[in-house]
């Protein structure tokens, strides 16, 4: 019997010693996240052109691969003849800028509920995961799509509204992370040594929620930047003329047949930064 | 069981007159639905007219209460670009919504079951690794942009696929496909973790011991307790797979409900738009709540742990 129990629990054998392949590609998304906040951050210096300035005469030119590209524009010139390699650059800082005051607006929603509900338990409890499980029940794109259509679309519009919607994964994590903190010794010490709830909220649970909050925060702001690519390209995110990398999938999508380029380049710079977001390679 | 059932459905309920609130409200977030209608082209007169013809000039809490006595009574309201009743717009559209999101949903389980049981097997294998990859790339890949590459494949280079119409199953192939994949990566996360975790359990290895075949183990024993969370997420899903739907049936112009929900959004029709809203979330709290019984009904434990909401 003794024999059976240690075959089945004997350990497989690595016959090669292991590449830390985990470790690398970590390294790796995070040096083109990097990349992607430099090109946002200093994208007046990078950007051959002004992504705004037109030339009709100049348009839907092929990027470099392509034969008829013209070498003044790398990635070619848009259906109104705008350098596509700037507005990329440009549309870097629309996505990042959403994606990171989405996620502060929503984070602060969504953690203030969740170490709520957390730490008074009970009704309060009942009460805020009611409100989440409404939160959850609502079909957050057709609500923002309502909302940016009635409000009409600005950048900031649609920051609001995406900040007010996606706050639930912060609420159930911080809730669930508040509770686990809620009965260790240190915090019911402060408590016995008279210590208010505000005074132990801020001192004993906020500083030890910090890491899942950020996990959770990377997950969102990727979550933030598909919402608003998705809002725009069905017209109803970011007003034109801005930049943004899901409008130029919507300028793009009526060349689709003759030009599916205008699709795949700004396309492949969304996939990219929500595949490095998630610390894939 | 009937304990667990009558409050699991009674807060639906309270979710779902919740969900009315939000929907009702919601077209008053631009401050007049009425000017907002008239649009830019029309006069405060306009404006008037409509806000007589729509009831806008009653009090708010008159409204609301009138239009949740519609609903009570089955009645969503009337489309005001249609001149039809709400329901019936949805009656004529729901059939291809519903094929389209069945068709995705079949496609989603049959591959993300047996690739998370594949990676379970071979876990931190070479067909583990490839299987997480295929995933996260679902993950990262906008719906919306995966779509149209599948358009230029399948439609402009090959040409084997039509872009548009939702006449023949053909039409289906690829918004199914963009769908699928939208869902796919977290079932098969989900499946593939709870299968990790039950092939380390105890009774596994009693099985093994004992000399049950592998297959029948893997097959019968694990995954039987492995796919009870991935009931629960195909629910979510599904729901969320009806908003992916608003995208997909655009892209694709299929006449189903998700375009009903885009076109009546552009067109300011605001009874249809909260009508669609709400029937969303309806869908969804329905969802949850069957997944909720079936779970429990499959896993007894999982009525104690949620029984007491408190």
């Amino acid at each position: 019997m003794a024999t059976l129990l240690d075959a089945a629990e004997r350990p497989r054998r690595r016959l090669t010693p292991k590449i830390d392949f985990g470790k690398a590609s970590l390294y790796l998304s995070g040096l083109v996240i990097l990349l992607i906040a430099l090109a946002a951050i200093f994208a007046p210096l990078l950007a051959p052109y002004d992504p705004y300035a037109q030339d009709l005469l100049r348009r839907t030119f092929p990027p470099f691969w392509m034969e008829g590209t013209d070498h003044a524009h790398w990635l070619g010139t848009d259906h109104l003849g705008r350098d596509y390699l700037s507005r990329l650059i440009y549309g870097a800082r629309i996505s990042l800028t959403i994606g990171f005051v989405t996620a502060l607006v929503s984070g602060f929603i969504g953690t203030a509920l969740g170490v709520t509900a957390g730490y008074f338990g009970g009704r309060v409890d009942a009460a805020i995961s009611f409100v989440i499980t409404a939160r959850l029940a609502i079909p957050v794109i057709l609500v923002a799509l309502a909302v940016v259509a009635m409000v009409g679309s600005s950048f900031e519009i649609v920051i609001a509204v995406l900040g007010l919607l996606l706050w639930d994964r912060y609420a159930l994590v911080m809730r669930a992370a508040t509770q686990q903190l809620r009965g260790r010794d240190f915090v019911l010490a402060a408590q016995i040594q008279g210590a208010s709830h505000w005074q132990i909220v801020r001192h004993e649970i906020l500083p030890n929620i910090v890491p899942p909050l950020l996990v959770v925060m990377t997950v969102e702001i990727a979550q933030a930047i598909m919402l608003e690519a998705a809002l725009s390209f069905l017209g109803l995110g970011v007003p034109a003329p801005l930049p943004s990398w899901g409008l130029m999938l919507q300028e793009g999508k009526a060349n689709v047949l003759f030009d599916p380029w205008l699709i795949t380049i700004p396309g492949a710079a969304l996939f990219t930064l929500a595949l490095v977001d998630k610390g894939y390679p | 069981m009937l304990t667990y059932c009558s409050q699991r459905a009674v807060s639906a309920l309270l979710l779902m007159l919740l969900i009315s609130l939000v929907a009702f409200f919601l077209i008053f977030a631009s401050g007049d639905p009425a000017v907002k209608i008239a649009g830019e082209a029309g006069t405060a007169a306009d404006a008037d007219r409509i806000r007589e013809a729509l009831g806008f000039n009653r009090p708010l809490a008159v409204q609301y209460l009138s239009w949740l006595g519609h609903l009570l009574t089955g009645d969503l309201g009337r489309s005001i670009y249609f001149n039809q009743p709400v329901a019936t717009l949805i009656a004529d559209r729901v059939s291809t919504t519903l094929t389209l999101s069945v068709s995705a949903m079949l496609l989603a389980v049959a591959v993300a079951l047996p690739l998370g049981i594949a990676a379970a097997r071979w876990q931190d294998g070479l067909v583990d690794k490839l299987v997480l990859v295929f995933a996260a790339v679902g993950q990262a890949m906008p719906t919306f942009w995966f779509a149209l590459l599948m358009i230029i494949a399948f439609s402009v280079n090959w040409q084997i696929l039509p872009t548009s119409g939702s006449e023949t199953w053909l039409h289906f192939v690829m918004p199914s496909l963009a769908l699928a994949y939208f869902a796919m990566p977290t079932m098969l996360r989900l499946t593939r973790a709870g299968m990790i975790e039950t092939l380390e359990a105890d009774y596994i290895r009693t099985s093994k011991a004992m000399g049950i075949p592998a297959s029948l183990i893997l097959f019968k024993y694990a995954l039987r307790n492995a796919v009870v969370p991935v009931v629960g997420v195909s629910a979510a899903q599904f729901g969320s797979m009806l908003a992916g739907s608003i995208v997909i049936e655009s892209i694709f112009a299929l006449n189903g409900v998700g375009r009903l929900a885009f076109e009546s959004i552009q067109r300011s029709d605001l009874s249809t738009v909260q009508a669609l809203v709400l029937c969303f979330s309806f869908v969804y709290i329905v969802l949850t709540f069957l997944s909720d019984l079936l779970n429990a009904w499959i896993d007894p434990r999982m009525r104690s742990i949620y029984g007491n909401p408190a």
